[in-house]
């Protein structure tokens, strides 16, 4: 129960709780104690039986969360069982500091062979080259963790990372041209560029039981605000161009994102943002109260909020910006004592009720409902989207609750940030994808090729 | 000198309950509830109140800090928020790559100091003495994250001369690794220390007993090397003693940068992960270091200087 993926699991297997609630109880988790719904009749096979019907199951399988492993490691290893994984993937943790990870190929690896189907795009991109060959294609992986952005930058162009997770703005310059390509100069070195839709949104987050800013009282409120942020020069100052517009809490890849909607409550304008709080008895930001926007201590962030507070003074609105450390914004957002806050959501698995559940009442805070919406109507809806599988019946819900929140502004959302990767020429099979777990099985390095560009 | 030592061993206590307060109330009571961060997204309040419990922050104030001060006087610092390690075997861990970085840079940077200092208090008022001064200001002037933007890009870049950051395990390998980062520390740290030096060494330059070695005919060599040195020496001990506890938790900025896993860049990744206890145990221990630093420098006189005597 203590750890943070206990909600992927919370009440949804047969007789998983009540194991916990003895081990809570025992001080010790028992695991070889029975559970109900969850069988081993082999060694290669795991029966699962929940406790109701859940088609969001096969997503948190695929979360790190969720892993088989062997009882005696855990039992070996107790707390320290994060340093020591043993699982049943294809390398084995040789060692382990806090800039490093080296991973070895695993000898006893069940054994997986590269697909042989892929998207459209992915053969003549070269992806199905390896098509049927057994995974893993190298013997070791070094997986290097820099904090710092100028070291990660040049050893990437030394030729000493095969890929860089990471481009950071203040590089972005030396990276992308004008147009937001990657520059011919980097090209010619055989560098690749792989942007895609994150599975990030951000937001400006309303405490809708704040009462200066929350409530149906408020609306107008919160649309001016909303109408006078302006997100496209976020977009090229803090996120490298390369974020988009977002409309509503399901960004572009998620099933039911919808490239033509755009959100009626997020148009820049200035002059209509006016109108509206002159309407709702504040013309020119008279009579409200300086708001407090919490913010976590990070240049970045920093810097948007600093935005924000320009933007909301040109409505006469005052902001104050509070900066305050990580754990400290969280207690304030899940204590109900912040106002108005900026924050992003990472999608947890490709499902649409990952966004929208950042809504529904009974995950107020502390849940993940940290703006504590309540509205019985998106509720409802809510409560049927999460028991259905992505169809048309189910995108319409999605139009529906999607109204309901162009209408109530409980956030001003932002934008869809990007998830971008440089590779050198000689790494092979790197696909990005939006839930990047486990793809060092399928990378192959051209060992010639990288001695020859590097010499 | 015993009793003195221990007179003040027992003055470090109120001084250590003083900082553990001051650490207590930034970190338990201003720096925000951890259990939020610690259980993720999706926390209930049934998985808060259970957490809070077992770290013990459903207690009093007052049992908090008497939690904490047992931490503190048994070394078990807990665990990791972010990793989940024993913050004890994390700290084990990590002084070795700290050290490999500081020791060698230190006694470099010491040792080089020492021996500009006796060079420009011999041609004190000339040339060379000048422009050494003019250098060490420079250097002094320039911040420590410019010498590592540039040796990083232009040394271990452009000119290959050195890795761009890493670490090996290897005893040997490693040094490879900490090669530039030792460069830079002894680089930056040159610039005050020759200035220090340089005033003790004139100090002895000026002294009686100078003219009278001089005067008995004696060669410079050994008059700055015999005399002017021992004598200085008695400073530049008492100077760099306070310095050598804390190798043991290296360069914040250095090991961040390069990529050495010691217990700067322990202490900077747990300020990224807003990991409190990794942060309370590090400033515990610095604030150890320096108690036991300052008590070894004035132990360190009377040990050099026979004049000197601790009562």
């Amino acid at each position: 129960m203590g750890s943070d993926g206990w909600w992927t699991l919370d009440g949804k297997i047969a007789g998983l709780n009540e194991w916990a609630a003895q081990a809570k109880k025992s001080g010790r988790a028992d695991y070889g104690a029975p559970i109900s719904g969850l069988t081993a009749p082999d060694k290669t096979t795991l029966i699962i039986r929940l406790t109701k019907p859940n088609p969001l199951i096969l997503h948190v399988l695929t979360m790190p969360y969720t892993n088989v492993v062997a009882h005696e490691a855990v039992d070996r290893y107790g707390g320290e069982f994060g340093q020591h994984p043993v699982g049943t993937g294809p390398f084995r943790l040789d060692s382990l500091t806090s800039n490093q990870a080296i991973w070895l190929r695993n000898p006893t690896f069940h054994g997986q062979n590269y697909p042989t189907e892929g998207e459209p795009g992915d053969k003549e991109a070269g992806l199905l080259a390896d098509a049927g060959h057994a995974l893993p294609f190298v013997d070791k992986i070094i997986d290097d963790t820099i904090i710092e952005d100028q070291p990660a930058w040049l050893n990437f162009m030394q030729g000493n990372h095969d890929y860089l997770a990471k481009i950071n703005k203040d590089n972005s310059a030396d990276v992308f041209d004008d147009n937001h390509k990657l520059k011919q100069s980097l090209v010619a070195q055989g560098l690749e560029a792989f942007v895609t839709p994150g599975i990030w949104f951000n937001y400006v987050a309303f405490n809708m039981e704040d009462p200066v800013v929350g409530g149906e009282k408020n609306v107008y409120l919160r649309r001016a605000m909303a109408l006078a942020l302006d997100e496209s020069p976020m977009i090229e100052k803090f996120y490298l161009g390369l974020a988009t517009r977002a409309e509503t809490p399901i960004p572009p890849g998620i099933g039911g994102f919808d490239p033509k909607f755009r959100n009626p409550a997020r148009e820049y304008n200035l002059v209509r943002a006016r109108e509206i709080l002159a309407k709702a008895g504040h013309p020119n930001g008279q009579g409200i109260p300086e708001l407090t926007y919490d913010l976590k201590s990070d240049m970045t962030y920093r810097q948007i909020g600093e935005y924000f507070q320009r933007a909301m003074a040109e409505l006469g609105i005052k902001v104050n910006l509070n900066t305050v450390s990580w754990p400290e914004l969280l207690s304030r957002v899940r204590r109900k004592q912040a106002q108005v806050w900026g924050i992003t959501w990472q999608y947890d698995y490709p499902d649409a009720e990952n966004g929208w559940q950042l809504l529904y009442s009974k995950n107020e805070s502390p849940g993940s409902n940290e703006s504590n919406y309540k509205n019985p109507k998106f509720d409802a809806l809510y409560e049927k989207i999460a028991l259905m599988r992505d169809s048309p019946e189910r995108f319409a819900l999605f139009a529906k609750m999607r109204d309901i929140f162009v209408q109530d502004v409980p956030w001003i959302i932002t934008v869809n940030q990007a998830e971008t990767r440089l590779t050198h020429s000689w790494l092979h099979n790197f696909k990005i994808h939006q839930f990047e777990h486990n793809i060092e099985k399928y990378l192959r390095v051209d060992v010639a090729a990288r001695q020859k560009a590097l010499r | 000198m015993t009793a003195y030592a221990i007179r003040r061993l027992l003055y470090t206590i109120p001084i250590l309950f003083g900082v553990c307060l001051l650490i207590f109330l930034l970190f338990n009571k201003v720096g925000g509830d951890p259990t939020y961060q610690m259980l993720g997204k999706h926390a209930s309040l049934a998985q808060i109140q259970e957490l809070r419990h077992d770290l013990g922050l459903d207690k009093s104030d007052f049992a908090q800090f008497i939690d904490f001060l047992k931490q503190v006087v048994t070394f078990d610092f807990g665990r990791s928020y972010a990793t989940k390690q024993r913050i004890s075997e994390m700290i084990w861990a990590g002084m070795p790559a700290s050290l490999s970085l500081a020791i060698p840079a230190f006694a470099v940077e010491t040792l080089l100091a020492i021996a500009i200092a006796l060079l420009v208090s011999f041609y004190r008022g000339r040339l060379l003495d000048r422009s050494i001064v003019v250098l060490c200001v420079v250097g002094i002037s320039i911040s420590a994250l410019a010498y590592i933007l540039f040796g990083q890009y232009v040394l271990a870049y452009w000119w290959g001369w050195f890795p761009i950051s890493g670490y090996d395990q290897d005893l040997f390998q490693r040094f490879k690794y900490v090669a530039l980062p030792a460069l830079i520390w002894v680089v930056v740290g040159l610039g005050v220390n020759v200035r220090v030096f340089r005033t003790f060494m004139l100090d002895e330059v000026n002294q009686d007993y100078v003219r009278t070695a001089r005067a008995k005919g004696l060669n410079e060599s050994v008059v700055l090397f015999k005399h002017v040195l021992k004598n200085a020496m008695i400073p530049v001990l008492t100077y760099v003693v306070i310095e050598i506890p804390f190798l043991i938790t290296g360069s914040f900025l250095l090991e961040s940068f390069f990529g050495i896993p010691g217990l700067g860049s322990i202490t900077i990744d747990a300020i990224h992960n807003s990991d409190f206890p990794v942060i309370k145990a590090m400033t515990v221990i610095e604030t150890l270091l320096f108690i036991f630093g300052s008590l070894a420098t004035d132990l360190a006189y009377s040990g050099v200087d026979p004049r000197v005597r601790l009562g």
